[in-house]
């Protein structure tokens, strides 16, 4: 579904990504994990072209986004993403937040849009802050409505920007809660984030990315359980502790 | 060889009688003059200049002048039409065909014949001298380390400027106004004053116990000849109006003119310059002759011209905030966005006053709205303003939503329209606020182009009242009221918009 071919990315003359290959599977739930400075946001934003690749090719079912002939406006409908800061739009409601793109980009019928959004608080528990703007939410609902905003768009992949870092401890929980529940579905999910037990549930693939290379790829067992590699051995014994 | 010259005398002779033909017509039809508003002969007028030319107690320009323009107008055929207008606009006025003529007291000099024609004269006077009391003027040597000043443009400027010439450490100084002008020769701010003999007697009036007028022949002033000005190419008028003066001066009614503003008059002001207290130049300047209508008529031009100007502001800044902030695919700042910063600088690094003379003179100058003509020079320097202000609550939006609207896949457009814009507003509101307040300020200049604003009001009831004061606060006044009610209004919304 996607395919990442020879991908380099550099800031300032300073390589970030050293040319990447990787598979993605439909329905695939795959972590992405590494230390800081690794290039694990990099190379998630790469993947819709929020950060233009230096150089390769990525390809979505089969269209090369690279290439400047290709919309990727229709892309990025099917392939959406959600951010360490949230990013919700501060002008609009709740309900807004999540009807305004399948309203105006897929031209969806008002009422629908509606009624299903609201369906969707319902599942996540806020369906009483369907009117509030995000001023007055707390960072963990305002992550799960983030994540309904993606969802709402009916998309092929969610990108996750490291969606628990900025978080208190105690909203944690009810974040990766909505995002295990999402796993259950058939969404392709791309996960950036430093929580391993929940790569570990989660992800039935688990990506190391260290500087900028793809140093393992595998299974979560075969990650986190059985492997050889000393930088990951590292890397795993300091964030368990 | 003979034939031939007769071939070309008689080809010369006849295209000589065809034109005269096609003229003969032509100069039949032009009984009628041709001026800018059919039927009416439209004056240029600096209502600041009694006896000359001043507000009436109606509120409407009167004066010698006046009168006089419209004797001259009814000789015509024409209806007279003034418009009270800042003393150095005049000229270019006509030179621009805004006004037919001007007629202000105006003497012929040979630069300002460079601009327009002037016909005869109609009146001689005399350039005076003011002083205070312990001063003496004999000669051109008693203004050595003086400080003397005149009014921008009047024949006295020229005086004076031709006498620094001649005199050691004589210092010039320029006015806009008679009456400040005289006020800071009584508070000791000025040696000396030159103006013309009919104002400096009221002066002295006034003043009686503190300057005293000198005639100007002690240093050879020349006799200050009035004439009314033309525009150069219209020479039909001019004719008309010097045949128009020729008929009254040598009638009765020229007779009764005189008397009537050069005589009388000053005595009878003699009565309303003596009135000291507060309350009672507050009576004068504001109760009396309904003239508090004149402040609220001014004030309703400033407060239109404020509005038109801030609309326009707000829309035309607003587009240009948006362009600025284009960049090209590669991030690039685009051509547009570096015109738009070369408006913004220019527009910010000129006085809105040039601005405006410029819109007025040059670019519409074939616009006779000054109400238009103004609110379009104030808008277009409110937008500059108001593009940056935008342009500042823009940038403060975080820039994680633009990445999210794009990550859904909205397009830039649609990601300014939905997202960013609105908030942007919203940052910019108090800002904008402040804008729409200093706005109401600077538009203070437009009786520049002929428009009676708040601040003209003060200049003409303070000139037909002989007072200074009084008009001024009471103006200052009421742009302070104006102001605070705005910014009560302005922080009333701006506290319901950002709930």
């Amino acid at each position: 579904m996607i395919r990442i071919k020879n991908l380099n990315k550099s800031f300032n003359n300073h390589l970030i990504l050293k040319n990447i290959n990787l598979e993605i599977k439909k329905k695939e739930k795959i972590a992405i994990i590494g230390p800081s400075g690794s290039g694990k946001s990099t190379f998630l934003r790469c993947l819709n072209l929020l950060e233009k690749p230096d150089s390769g090719q990525i390809y979505f079912n089969d269209i090369d986004i690279t290439n400047k002939k290709t919309d990727i406006k229709k892309v990025r409908q099917k392939m959406n993403m959600v951010f360490q800061y949230f990013n919700l739009f501060e002008n609009k409601t709740v309900l807004e937040n999540i009807t305004l793109a399948p309203i105006k980009l897929k031209k969806i019928n008002r009422e629908t849009a509606i009624n299903n959004a609201i369906s969707l608080l319902e599942k996540v528990g806020l369906k009483d802050k369907k009117d509030c703007y995000p001023k007055q939410l707390s960072g963990g609902q305002k992550q799960r409505i983030a994540i309904l905003r993606s969802i709402a768009m009916d998309p092929e992949v969610i990108l996750l920007d490291e969606p628990t870092s900025s978080l208190d401890p105690e909203m944690i929980e009810e974040v990766l809660n909505v995002i295990k529940e999402l796993s259950k579905s058939e969404i392709t999910l791309i996960c950036v984030t430093h929580e391993i037990n929940f790569a570990r549930n989660m992800a039935d693939r688990v990506i190391f990315l260290c500087d900028g290379m793809v140093l393992n790829d595998g299974t979560p067992e075969e990650i986190f359980n059985n492997t050889t590699n000393e930088r990951l051995q590292n890397f795993l014994r300091g964030i368990i502790k | 060889m003979a034939k031939k010259i007769k071939l070309k005398f008689a080809f010369i002779l006849s295209s000589i009688l065809t034109i005269f033909l096609i003229l003969l017509p032509n100069i039949k039809a032009k009984t009628e003059f041709e001026t800018i508003e059919k039927g009416v002969l439209t004056f240029g007028t600096n209502a600041t200049f009694p006896p000359f030319e001043y507000l009436g107690d109606d509120g409407k320009v009167t004066g010698f002048d006046i009168e006089l323009g419209e004797a001259i107008a009814e000789k015509l055929g024409l209806k007279a039409k003034f418009i009270d207008m800042s003393f150095e606009s005049i000229l270019p006025s006509v030179k621009n065909k805004k006004l037919d003529a001007g007629i202000a007291g105006l003497t012929k000099t040979p630069e300002r014949e460079k601009e327009a024609a002037f016909s005869m004269s109609y009146f001689e006077g005399n350039q005076f001298i003011l002083t205070k009391k312990d001063r003496d003027i004999k000669n051109e040597k008693s203004f050595e380390n003086l400080t003397v000043a005149t009014q921008v443009g009047t024949t006295a400027n020229e005086i004076a400027k031709k006498l620094a010439t001649k005199v050691k450490n004589l210092k010039l100084k320029e006015y806009d106004s008679n009456d400040i002008m005289v006020e800071d020769l009584v508070q000791n701010k000025l040696d000396a004053v030159i103006l013309d003999e009919i104002v400096s007697k009221t002066k002295e009036i006034k003043y009686g116990d503190k300057i005293k007028a000198t005639d100007g022949k002690v240093i050879d002033c020349p006799i200050e000849n009035s004439c009314i000005a033309c525009s150069k190419e219209n020479k039909e008028l001019l004719e008309g109006i010097n045949k128009a003066l020729t008929e009254i001066k040598s009638s009765k009614k020229y007779n009764e003119l005189l008397k009537k503003y050069m005589h009388i008059d000053l005595k009878e002001k003699e009565k309303a310059i003596k009135k000291n207290g507060l309350t009672e130049q507050f009576s004068t300047a504001f109760l009396e002759k309904d003239r508090w209508k004149l402040y609220l008529k001014g004030l309703l031009v400033t407060l239109t011209i404020t509005i038109i100007s801030a609309i326009i502001g707000f829309f035309l800044g607003s587009i240009l905030a948006i362009l600025k902030l284009t960049k090209t695919k590669s991030g690039k700042t685009t051509i547009i966005s570096r015109i738009v910063n070369i408006y913004i600088s220019i527009i910010r690094g000129t006085p809105v006053l040039v601005q405006l003379l410029i819109m007025w003179l040059v670019i519409l100058k074939n616009a006779k709205n000054g109400i238009l003509v103004a609110s379009i020079a104030f808008g277009l320097n409110s937008a500059a303003y108001v593009a940056e202000i935008i342009r500042g609550g823009i940038n403060a939006v975080d820039k994680g939503q633009t990445e999210a609207c794009h990550s859904m896949g909205f397009s830039q457009v649609s990601t300014m329209y939905y997202v960013v814009l609105p908030q942007g507003l919203k940052n910019s509101i108090p800002a904008l606020c402040n804008e729409f307040i200093s706005l109401l300020k600077e538009t203070a200049i437009v009786g520049y182009v002929a428009l009676a604003d708040l601040t003209r009001a003060a200049f003409s009831i303070s000139a037909a009242t002989y007072q200074t004061f009084m008009p001024l606060i009471l103006t200052a006044i009421m742009y302070f009221l104006v102001t605070k009610l705005a910014s009560i209004i302005l922080g009333l919304i701006e506290r319901r918009l950002s709930q």
